[in-house]
């Protein structure tokens, strides 16, 4: 009986092996090609955004450099994206005490939709763009009366994501 | 047999492929922003009582008379640093004779109505409060009690004296 089932063993096994090895073979390998996206940012003087020396009471004042066409910051959806993609913007305070709300951007000089900007995540800004598009960013800040004498700084972030993915 | 093995193989390629990890794609760049804010440092006067700060006089000797107007709880002067401060300041203050002889060391001052800290008067700022503010939002009220004192011998007539308050950032200079 022990010899038996020995001997069907090693027949299975005999037959499952190449069985096993031609199906490691003939499994086929999907193959993704994920979809680029590339962003460039290119700022007047590039030096930041600047808003200089501000007096407290003082309202959507502009980044320094910024005029009416040539925004504070420009984001190129760089040739190689393929996709169409969102471009959204977000930003943190790294340091003094001026609250997100006072830090602000519009796409344009006359500041049509000018809002503030929020902490994660992004908001979406432009939408669709495909690669070579040019997107700007002007920015703005409002400094109300009593906020602390000082520099304070926030880091604003500029993300694109494939149109309608989440950001 | 064959059947079984074509089963497999579907699902083992509906396997690989559930499998195969999602790739996020995205790209994202930042820029910092930066303002300056300038300095601003506001201070108020307001006074008890009559205008200015006011003794009654009378024959030399008067020892340490007190302004007519102040009280315990009311000083003769209070400076407020108000809510556009934006800055830590200090506050001095100074005496300029503006009119008869009664030298500037007889006009005194203290920050309480029991004579705390109680001193004369000079011609150049001395710190009386340090380390104010900002007040974010609370103006911050400071108390000045004002006496004089009116040695033997002193003319008679009207003395005058023009006191000034001062308030500059915590590292600045009076």
């Amino acid at each position: 009986m022990k010899k038996a089932c020995l001997l069907t063993l090693a027949a299975l096994l005999v037959v499952a092996m190449p069985l096993a090895a031609w199906l490691v073979v003939e499994v086929p390998q999907p193959v993704y090609a994920d979809d680029i996206i590339s962003i460039t940012l290119s700022d007047p003087g590039s030096d930041g955004i600047d808003f200089g020396e501000v007096d407290p009471g003082s309202e959507n004042v502009g980044d320094v450099l910024q005029d009416d066409g040539v925004p504070a910051v420009t984001v190129t959806v760089a040739p190689e994206t393929d996709v169409a993609v969102d471009i959204g913007i977000m930003g943190t305070v790294t340091s003094g005490d001026l609250e997100l709300s006072n830090w602000k951007y519009s796409q344009d000089f006359e500041k049509t939709t000018i809002a503030s900007l929020t902490g994660s995540p992004h908001v979406a800004v432009y939408t669709n763009k495909v690669a070579n598009d040019i997107c700007a960013f002007y920015h703005w800040i409002t400094v109300p009366a009593g906020t602390t004498a000082g520099e304070h700084t926030v880091q604003v972030s500029y993300k694109a994501v494939k149109t309608g993915d989440p950001f | 047999m064959k059947k079984l093995i074509i089963s497999v193989l579907t699902a083992l390629i509906l396997v690989a492929v559930m499998a195969a990890p999602a790739v996020a794609v995205e790209d994202t760049q930042t820029a910092t922003a930066t303002v300056d804010v300038n300095q601003v440092i506001s201070i108020t006067i307001g006074d008890a009582g009559s205008a200015g700060i006011n003794f009654v006089g009378g024959t030399p000797p008067i020892s340490e008379q007190g302004d007519t107007d102040q009280l315990d709880g009311t000083p003769a002067v209070t400076i407020t640093i108000e809510n556009e401060t934006n800055t830590e300041v200090d506050v001095g203050i100074m005496g300029t004779i503006f009119q008869g002889s009664l030298a500037l060391s007889n006009w005194l001052y203290s920050t309480d109505f029991a004579k705390t800290g109680l001193a004369g008067l000079t011609g150049a700022y001395v710190e009386v409060y340090s380390d104010k503010g900002p007040p974010g939002g609370t103006p911050i009220v400071l108390d000045f009690y004002h006496w004089v004192t009116i040695p033997d011998g002193t003319a008679t007539g009207t003395h005058k004296v023009t006191v000034s308050y001062k308030a500059k950032e915590t590292s600045g200079t009076y």
